[in-house]
């Protein structure tokens, strides 16, 4: 199955580089219309196992993502983009974490 | 806790008490699968966390490459490399098992593609750009292997949490409710017994009296 990428420029070149054929730039004029646009393209689509998306695309598509959740593939992949990571690794799981382990008064 | 209206007999006692045993078995057993599944989170989310910063830190240093590259060659000239690249990568997928929730396994594979006939040359691309392949490939690999652990965790905590909705409807509404039930029935039957024990001292007050001249 496929690879897609999802992202700014140097994301996408940097990809394409190690042989990720699928990729979306995020343009700078319309950050949020084109991340979006190019979650929902995904969403008929059964060929794609992975999708690397910048947590900064992500955070604009946040809906777009949610539509996918039910599904097994693809698998959503939120990685820093050239600016590094926008949360400590750490945070990153701390609200999984709790709807997972957390106190649960039943 | 309102029982279910049963009727009180003896026989409905000992159906009753079955299925409360049975119901508290179903409970520890559901009990030591959450404990086990909390288990298995734990390691993965610590294996997670692991890969996620590690893959920070290779991203990192892909980002400088490619950035070195484009001074070089301009950001165009890396593009136009990337074109004429023979290899897509793909991803094999399969499935394995933890605590019975199926969870993915993805394997990254070369696939070769003879699109352009002029492929990557590393005759005409800088050793930058090469570099820059070479970083983005790993950091590929990386991404893969995350989003495998992330995707398990997650599936994983969704089991945790359909597992403790079934141990707390067990706890607080199944089981209180069965032994609501069985508590009336045995009120009812000792109800019953002193009724007869009363009937059958009267009875014998009765047939006392008359025998005595």
């Amino acid at each position: 199955m496929k690879i897609v990428v999802i992202g700014d420029a140097d994301t996408v070149a940097g990809f394409k580089l190690a042989g990720v054929t699928e990729a979306y730039e995020v343009s700078e004029e319309s950050p949020r219309e084109s991340a979006k646009r190019a979650v929902r393209m995904l969403l008929n689509r059964r060929d794609i196992a992975l999708v690397i998306i910048t947590e900064k695309a992500a955070e604009l598509a946040r809906e777009e993502i949610e539509a996918f959740k039910e599904r097994m593939y693809p698998i959503f992949i939120e990685i820093p983009d050239r600016s590094g990571p926008r949360l400590p690794a750490e945070r990153k799981y701390k609200e999984m974490i709790k709807r997972a382990v957390g106190i649960e008064v039943g | 806790m309102a029982a279910a209206r049963v009727s009180p007999t003896r026989m409905e006692l000992l159906k009753l008490r079955k299925r409360i045993a049975l119901a508290n078995r179903a409970y520890r057993l559901l009990k030591e699968k959450e404990e086990a599944l909390i288990i298995d989170f734990m390691n993965l989310l610590s294996e997670a966390r692991e890969k996620r910063e590690k893959l920070e830190e290779v991203i990192k240093g892909a980002f400088e490459k490619l950035l070195v590259a484009n001074m070089v060659m301009g950001s165009l000239g890396v593009r136009r490399a990337s074109l004429g690249l023979r290899e897509a990568m793909e991803i094999e997928v399969g499935s394995r098992n933890i605590m019975g929730v199926i969870v993915p396994v993805l394997k990254v594979r070369k696939a070769e593609i003879g699109v352009l006939e002029s492929g990557y040359s590393i005759a005409e691309t800088s050793t930058h750009l090469d570099e820059s392949k070479v970083a983005f490939e790993e950091v590929l690999s990386y991404i893969v292997s995350l989003a495998e652990t992330e995707r398990a965790l997650e599936l994983l905590g969704r089991e945790i949490r359909r597992t403790r909705r079934k141990v707390n409807i067990l706890e607080y509404i199944i089981l209180p409710r069965l032994e609501a039930s069985a508590k009336e029935i045995e009120m009812k039957l000792e109800e019953l017994a002193r009724e007869d024990y009363f009937r059958l001292k009267l009875i014998k007050r009765l047939v006392l009296s008359k025998r005595r001249p």
